[in-house]
C-alpha cells in the first residue's frame, strides 16, 4: 500500500453492510483510481503498470456496461503501446517483460474481443502477439540438486527471461495459452502447456496447494499458500481428477479463509467458482476485510476482490477454459 | 563447499563477467567507498517484546548519533512470511518501536517499506502480523517496494555483474534508509541480520517472487551491490529472539534478548556473527563488504552499551554451513 493507514479512507465497518455495498464501494475506487492515460496504478497516483491495468479491465468489464467515463478502447490503447516486437509487454522502457502479467493482458485481450465493441480485429492482433511473445520464453532448465526433491529440468515460465520457473508466471501462462486459438494448430503451444502443467503437479505442496513453487528445501516441506493455489487450480481446471489438483482442491477448501486478504480471498473464490465448490465463507470472509484491503489501497488487491464479489451474478469467464 | 573461504573462492563463484572485471580491479571504485577509520556498534538488553522498545532505539540513536533531525527515514523491516509462533520476520513491535524513535529524534518523516521475497500478498503478511495496526495507531505509512513505482539505477559496484537494477522510487527518495533486520541463520547465505535485508529493496513487480535474478547472479554479490548502491545509514537488528537452525523460514526461536544498532552495517552484522559464534570472515559477503563497506576487524569496532559476550550464544547450524563456525 502506498497509503497511510487510517488515512486515505474512513474505515466503515463491512460487517453490517451488504455485499452489493461493498462490491459498490471497490468498484467506486477502482474507477476512480484511473489515470488519465487509460491505465491504473498499483496505488492511487502511481504510475500505471501492466498488472493493475489489467485486472481493472478484467473487473471493469466483467461488471458490463462501462460506468463513470470509463473508456475500455483507453485502456487497451495503452496495452498496444506497452507491447514490443516480441509481442510481450513491458510498462517502462528497458523493463524486462513480466510473464505473469503477460499472461493475464492475454486473458484482459480476450475479454476486450469479447466485450468491447469494435475492437475484436485489433484485441485479437494484440492477444496473438502475446501468445506468440509467451510461446517464446520458457524457464531456465537447471541440473537436479540434492536440495529439493523436484525436477529442475522442467521448463514453465519464469517471472522474467533467463530466470527459473515459478507457479505463478507458469500458471497464468498456463491459462492464457489454453484460452486459445485452438491448441489443435499450434504444435509449439502443446509442447508448451504440457511441460508448464507437467511443472505444476512437480511443484505441488505435501500438504495440497502450491506456494510460489518450492515445496521442499533441504528436506524441509513447506507450506502452501492460498493465492498461488488458486491460480494453479486456474490453469489445471482441465485436469481436475489429478492427484495434484484434487489435492490442491481440498487445500483451498480447507485453507480458503485462511490468508484474510483481497487477493487471497479473491483468488480463491475465483478458483473455488471455476472448480464449482462452494464459496459462501470464502465471499463472506472477503466481505469482511473489505475495508481493509481498501484502506491498503493495493489496486490488484481490490479489483480481484471486486471480480470474486460479482461473480455469483456475473461469472467468471475469463478464467474458465 | 571449502570449508577455508578466501577472497579467491569468492571470486571464483563471481559471474564471469564480474569476475574478469575483479581480477582487474575491484568491481567498483574505491574512491566511491571511504572505509571509516572506526566504527560504533551499540548493543542493547531487551529481555523480550514487552520491553518499551521506543526507548531502546532512542537511546541507540543518542549513544550512535546518526543524522535523523530533518530528514526522511524509510525503514527497511525484514518481513519474508508469516506463521503465527514462528521468528521470521522483524517483530511489528521493533519496527513500530523505531518509528517512534525516528520520530522523536526529528525525522521530518517516517515511513516502513518493504518488498516481501517469496509472498507478494502484503495486505495478508501486514494484517496477518499485527503490523498494519501498529502502523495505523501511529499513522505511520507503509509502502509495498514490491509494488511501488521504480526507476534503473547504476550500481555503484558490479559483483553481479549487472549495471543496474530496477529500484522502488520510495527507496531513492529517501534521505536516510535504515535497515531493519533479523538475526537469522541462512540457509543460502549463512546469517542474515541487516545487510541481507536489502533483497527486500528490490520490487517483485519488476523481478519477481522470489527474486530469482538475485539467486541467479550470486546472493553474496547482490548483497554487495545492493548495499554499496542504496547505502542505508543505520541499521537494528532484531535479536531478541534470532532463528536458529534451518534458517531464513524453517527454523527455531532462540531467545538472545539483544537489539544491536550501528551506522555501519557491516560492522554490525560482522558483530552479530560472532555472537552467534560464526567467523565473519567466513561469511562471503561480509568478507568482501570489509574491503569497501565497512569495517568487519573487531580491533576497529567499538562496542557500545553492552558487552557483546553478555549475548553469546551458540546458534546451531544446518549441517552444511558448520564451516561457518569460529574457530574457538
Amino acid at each position: 500500500m502506498t497509503s497511510a493507514p487510517g488515512h486515505r479512507h474512513e474505515r466503515t465497518s463491512t460487517t453490517d453492510m451488504s455485499q452489493s455495498a461493498i462490491l459498490s464501494q471497490l468498484t467506486g475506487a477502482l474507477l476512480s483510481s484511473r489515470n488519465p492515460d487509460g491505465g491504473w496504478g498499483y496505488n492511487r497516483g502511481k504510475a500505471s503498470r501492466l498488472e493493475p491495468t489489467c485486472w481493472a479491465i478484467l473487473t471493469l468489464l466483467q461488471a458490463g456496461k462501462p460506468r463513470d467515463g470509463w473508456e475500455p478502447d483507453a485502456s487497451f490503447r495503452l496495452l498496444e503501446q506497452w507491447q514490443h516486437d516480441s509481442g510481450l509487454m513491458a510498462d517502462q522502457p528497458r523493463q524486462p517483460p513480466n510473464l505473469a502479467f503477460n499472461g493475464l493482458a492475454a486473458l484482459a485481450a480476450l475479454q476486450g474481443e469479447r466485450r468491447v465493441p469494435g475492437q475484436r480485429a485489433r484485441l485479437t492482433k494484440v492477444r496473438h502477439a502475446l501468445l506468440s511473445g509467451i510461446r517464446n520464453v520458457a524457464g531456465v532448465s537447471l541440473p537436479n540438486s540434492p536440495a529439493n526433491r523436484q525436477d529442475n529440468t522442467l521448463q514453465g515460465w519464469p517471472w522474467i527471461d533467463k530466470t527459473f520457473s515459478w507457479v505463478e508466471p507458469t500458471s497464468l501462462c498456463l491459462l492464457a495459452l489454453k484460452k486459445g486459438p485452438s491448441l489443435a494448430v499450434e504444435a509449439d503451444s502443446i509442447a508448451r502447456v504440457s511441460e508448464g502443467e507437467r511443472l505444476l503437479f512437480d511443484r505441488g505442496c505435501r500438504d495440497g496447494g502450491w506456494n510460489f513453487g518450492t515445496p521442499d528445501v533441504l528436506g524441509v516441506f513447506l507450506r502452501a499458500y492460498v493465492p498461488t493455489t488458486a491460480l494453479a487450480l486456474l490453469a489445471l481446471q482441465d485436469h481436475m481428477s489429478h492427484p495434484v489438483v484434487v489435492s490442491g482442491i481440498e487445500f483451498l477448501g480447507r485453507r480458503g479463509t485462511s490468508e484474510a486478504s483481497g487477493m487471497a480471498l479473491g483468488l480463491a473464490a475465483i478458483a473455488l467458482r471455476v472448480h464449482q465448490r462452494p464459496v459462501g465463507d470464502v465471499e463472506s470472509r472477503l466481505v469482511q476485510v473489505a475495508s481493509t484491503t481498501l484502506s491498503i489501497g493495493n489496486l490488484v488487491n481490490v479489483a480481484m476482490a471486486a471480480f470474486a464479489l460479482a461473480a455469483g451474478e456475473r461469472g467468471v469467464e475469463p478464467f474458465v477454459l | 563447499m571449502s570449508s577455508d573461504l578466501t577472497r579467491r573462492d569468492f571470486l571464483r563463484a563471481l559471474p564471469v563477467a564480474a569476475a574478469a572485471a575483479a581480477c582487474r580491479r575491484r568491481p567498483y571504485r574505491e574512491q566511491d567507498f571511504p572505509l571509516p577509520s572506526r566504527s560504533e556498534v551499540g548493543l542493547f538488553a531487551a529481555a523480550d517484546y514487552s520491553v518499551d522498545l521506543a526507548d531502546v532505539i532512542s537511546r541507540g540513536l543518542n549513544l550512535l548519533h546518526p543524522a535523523v533531525r530533518g530528514r526522511a527515514v524509510l525503514l527497511k523491516p525484514n518481513i519474508v512470511e508469516y506463521d503465527s509462533g514462528e521468528v521470521i520476520n522483524a517483530h511489528p513491535l521493533v519496527i513500530a518501536g523505531a518509528a517512534v524513535a525516528f520520530l522523536r529524534a526529528g525525522a521530518s518523516e517516517v515511513v516502513v517499506a518493504e518488498g516481501s521475497g517469496n509472498r507478494r500478498d502484503i495486505e495478508y503478511l501486514l494484517t496477518a502480523s499485527g503490523l498494519y495496526e501498529h502502523l495505523r495507531e501511529l499513522k505511520v505509512r507503509f509502502v509495498d517496494l514490491n509494488h511501488d513505482d521504480a526507476k534503473a539505477v547504476p550500481l555503484k559496484s558490479r559483483f553481479t555483474g549487472l549495471n543496474e537494477l530496477w529500484l522502488p522510487l520510495e527507496v531513492l527518495r529517501a534521505d536516510l534508509v535504515v535497515s531493519v533486520g533479523k538475526l537469522k541463520m541462512h540457509h543460502w547465505a549463512g546469517m542474515t541480520a541487516s545487510m541481507k535485508n536489502l533483497f527486500g529493496a528490490v520490487p517483485g513487480a519488476v523481478y519477481g517472487w522470489p527474486k530469482n535474478l538475485l539467486h541467479f547472479r550470486g546472493i553474496h554479490q547482490s548483497i554487495l551491490d545492493l548495499n554499496s548502491t542504496i547505502k542505508p545509514g543505520f541499521c537494528i537488528v532484531d535479536a531478541i529472539v534470532a532463528m536458529e537452525g534451518d534458517g531464513p523460514i524453517s527454523g527455531r526461536g532462540r531467545s538472545l534478548g539483544l537489539v544491536a544498532m550501528g551506522c555501519d552495517l557491516t560492522a554490525v552484522d560482522a558483530t552479530c556473527a560472532r555472537i552467534i559464534g560464526l567467523d565473519p570472515a567466513k561469511l562471503l559477503y561480509l568478507a568482501e563488504a570489509a574491503h569497501f563497506l565497512g569495517n568487519a576487524d573487531e580491533h576497529r569496532i567499538d562496542q557500545r552499551a553492552e558487552s557483546p559476550a553478555r549475548f553469546h550464544a551458540r546458534l546451531d547450524v544446518p549441517p552444511h554451513l558448520e564451516h561457518l563456525r569460529k574457530v574457538t
